[in-house]
């Protein structure tokens, strides 16, 4: 018996090519209407929408009520907005000297550590934070392996990444509409605006400074890093030319800058003194004129924050070159944060 | 060996060191002012150029050389001791405790972390051996396992001390292990100088006897020796003035395994040429590295990357030709 010819003439294609096709028509259907998972649902009138640092738009439909913030610097930003109730897990690091005794003067939970951490800016735990039940998550935009992990389960992720005061502007923004306190943001990015024109008359004389990193004297902050911008903000210019981040260089790189000023990191152990006494930068400027410092605590000088603020004035005292009354940076420091904190942080 | 290659590689150190120190990152000091600082030590220079090219140059070059010189010598000695040709001065756990202990150094800030990461390299090493003996006795097996494991160990110490530590302590931690002599200076230098000379003492005084126990234990024994003390002597020689070269320039990885290796590619699998050589072309050869490292670019460049991207290569093409000593 001749075996029937399913072969179309002309386009070569057979029946049950064909009908393969069809069968797929109501999958990919299927799959178009319930794979998008929770964060990628069609927006409706209504919905909040952000685009986090990844270029990815989030689409919530109310104001996020539960909040996992692995990152010190954006959660700080939940207590000047005032929404600290909305965290339900905070990063590990805020449990830690010396974070604690600021968030714990701020807040009861993290007081009475009833607040739970399940992880920071470099360790997730997954399971903990999806038994929190968050409807968002923020991480690091460079957690693309924990992003991937926590997108998984359907929970939103705000991926974040700062690397100049705009990126800062745009998260305080973005939170304040998915927390629902979009006049707060905006009152307080009117507050940020207000302090940068105060400093917009630079020095007559713009003096270099050389930024030391902690993790070793002769790391420093790029041009393209929030140290650079902190350098300028203050009315002076970064003595490394590079477009980084950060850069490694060596004793005879900054004898060759020749910087007024050493801008050190507060890592808790590097004094004003050691830097003075390291024989190959004797020759330095910085050195010879003892303009040496180091910045106050990583808390009060968060650069990856609206209080960039406080360590520009700080910056922008001393390379003045008149003395500077401890009173009166303290006093700028308080001001400055309880505007900023919606409370008294002294 | 060709003779005149021979001295050639002897004789190294003395062009490498004086041509780098007329390689730096920046124009402080012009060629001209290197050339009259070599052959006239009384000539002028400015305060700047003097201290770029004692204060920073000499000593960072002397100290990539001290600890060239003491990895690939100690990578040498100790591929005879264990008659293992992939073994490096890392393999007893060196390199993993002196990481903990430089972390645990930056974690805590009890002490800098030159001291702690000495101490711990040192202490890994004389661990993987105690915990390998066995009634005067040690087997290489044993050996090699035992530093697997101290290494191990270390290794999940480290961990935990990365996952508790902050940004910034970790970042620390990271710049540490890279390896490198960005920080290299005369304090630093004088403290590797002292274990390395001990070191390289005991490993060229006993050079011949590493032929012998490249042969085995029965041999040794059969030719006087006692392979076990002589064993333990130069492990600690080469634990200790590796402990201090790690110390002070971080980890640098496969620089003891490869280096000795092309050397014996050179000279031969003997040992009385092969460990003088190992100091003298090692520790040049990294000089060359570290140089390529701070000029190549503005910045700093890490020396653990030029010591693979330069080393691997020739590395593998050795193993390809099969000529590295060990079938001879």
């Amino acid at each position: 018996m001749a075996v029937p010819q399913h072969r179309h003439r002309g386009d070569g294609r057979s029946e049950g090519a064909v009908l393969n096709t069809l069968r797929t028509i109501p999958l990919l259907l299927f799959l178009l209407l319930t794979g998008c998972g929770r964060d990628e649902r069609p927006a409706a009138q209504g919905d909040i929408r952000v685009t986090d640092a990844r270029g990815k738009e989030l689409i919530l439909s109310r104001p996020a009520q539960r909040v996992v913030s692995l990152l010190e610097s954006a959660t700080t930003a939940f207590y000047m907005l005032r929404k600290e109730e909305a965290l339900a897990g905070i990063s590990r690091n805020m449990y830690e000297e010396p974070l604690l005794a600021h968030y714990a003067a701020m807040d009861r939970r993290v007081r009475e550590r009833s607040l739970p951490a399940p992880g920071n800016w470099d360790f997730v735990d997954l399971e903990a934070v999806v038994a929190l039940r968050p409807d968002l998550v923020i991480l690091w935009s460079v957690q693309s392996d924990a992003i991937a992990a926590v997108e998984s389960h359907g929970i939103p992720v705000y991926a974040v990444m700062i690397t100049g005061p705009g990126d800062i502007a745009k998260e305080v923004t973005d939170l304040g509409r998915m927390l629902g306190a979009e006049a707060r943001a905006d009152s307080l990015l009117r507050f940020s605006r207000d302090l940068s024109a105060q400093r917009s008359v630079a020095p007559s004389d713009s003096p270099s400074v050389y930024f030391s990193w902690a993790s070793g004297l002769y790391q420093t902050a790029g041009r393209a890093s929030m140290a650079g911008h902190l350098i300028v903000s203050a009315g002076c210019v970064n003595a490394c030319p590079f477009p980084l981040e950060q850069a490694a260089v060596n004793a005879e790189t900054v004898i060759a800058w020749d910087p007024e000023i050493i801008l050190l990191w507060p890592d808790g152990q590097r004094t004003e003194h050691e830097v003075l006494r390291e024989p190959p930068l004797r020759t330095v400027r910085a050195v010879k004129t003892g303009r040496v410092y180091v910045l106050p605590s990583p808390y009060d000088c968060d650069l990856w924050t609206l209080k960039y603020h406080y360590a520009s004035y700080w910056l922008r005292r001393r390379a003045a070159g008149s003395g500077v009354a401890p009173e009166e940076l303290r006093a700028f420091r308080d001001s400055t944060f309880s505007l900023l904190y919606g409370r008294n942080v002294r | 060996m060709n003779r005149g290659v021979r001295t050639i590689l002897y004789v190294l150190p003395l062009p490498v060191i004086a041509g780098a120190l007329f390689a730096g990152s920046s124009s402080v000091v012009s060629a001209a002012d290197v050339w009259r600082a070599l052959t006239e030590p009384s000539a002028p220079l400015t305060d700047a150029a003097r201290t770029v090219l004692f204060d920073v140059r000499l000593p960072r070059i002397l100290l990539a050389f001290i600890t060239g010189a003491i990895l690939s010598s100690s990578g040498a000695a100790m591929q005879a001791v264990f008659r293992n040709p992939l073994v490096d001065p890392y393999v007893l756990g060196l390199s993993s405790g002196a990481a903990f202990g430089a972390a645990l150094a930056a974690a805590t800030g009890f002490s800098p972390m030159l001291l702690p990461a000495f101490l711990f390299g040192a202490g890994a090493t004389a661990l993987s051996a105690a915990a390998a003996s066995k009634r005067g006795r040690i087997s290489v097996v044993s050996l090699i396992l035992a530093g697997i494991v101290v290494n191990g160990i270390f290794t999940a110490a480290l961990t935990v001390v990365q996952y508790m530590s902050d940004p910034f302590t970790l970042q620390t931690i990271v710049q540490w292990t890279m390896g490198g002599f960005q920080t290299a200076g005369w304090e630093k230098t004088a403290l590797a100088a002292g274990p390395a000379a001990a070191g390289a003492g005991v490993l060229l005084l006993y050079r011949w006897r590493l032929n012998v126990l490249a042969m085995g234990d029965d041999e040794a024994r059969s030719s006087g020796l006692h392979p076990v003390r002589e064993k333990l002597i130069i492990l600690s020689a080469a634990g200790l003035a590796c402990a201090a070269g790690v110390a002070v320039a971080g980890i640098i990885g496969f620089y003891g395994l490869i280096v000795p290796h092309l050397l014996r590619m050179t000279a031969g699998p003997d040992h009385r040429r092969l460990v003088p050589l190992s100091m003298t072309a090692g520790g040049s050869f990294l000089v060359l590295i570290d140089t390529l490292s701070r000029t190549l670019m503005p910045y700093e460049l890490p020396i653990g990357v030029f010591t693979m991207l330069l080393g691997a290569p020739l590395f593998l093409l050795l193993i390809r030709r099969n000529d590295a000593g060990w079938d001879r």
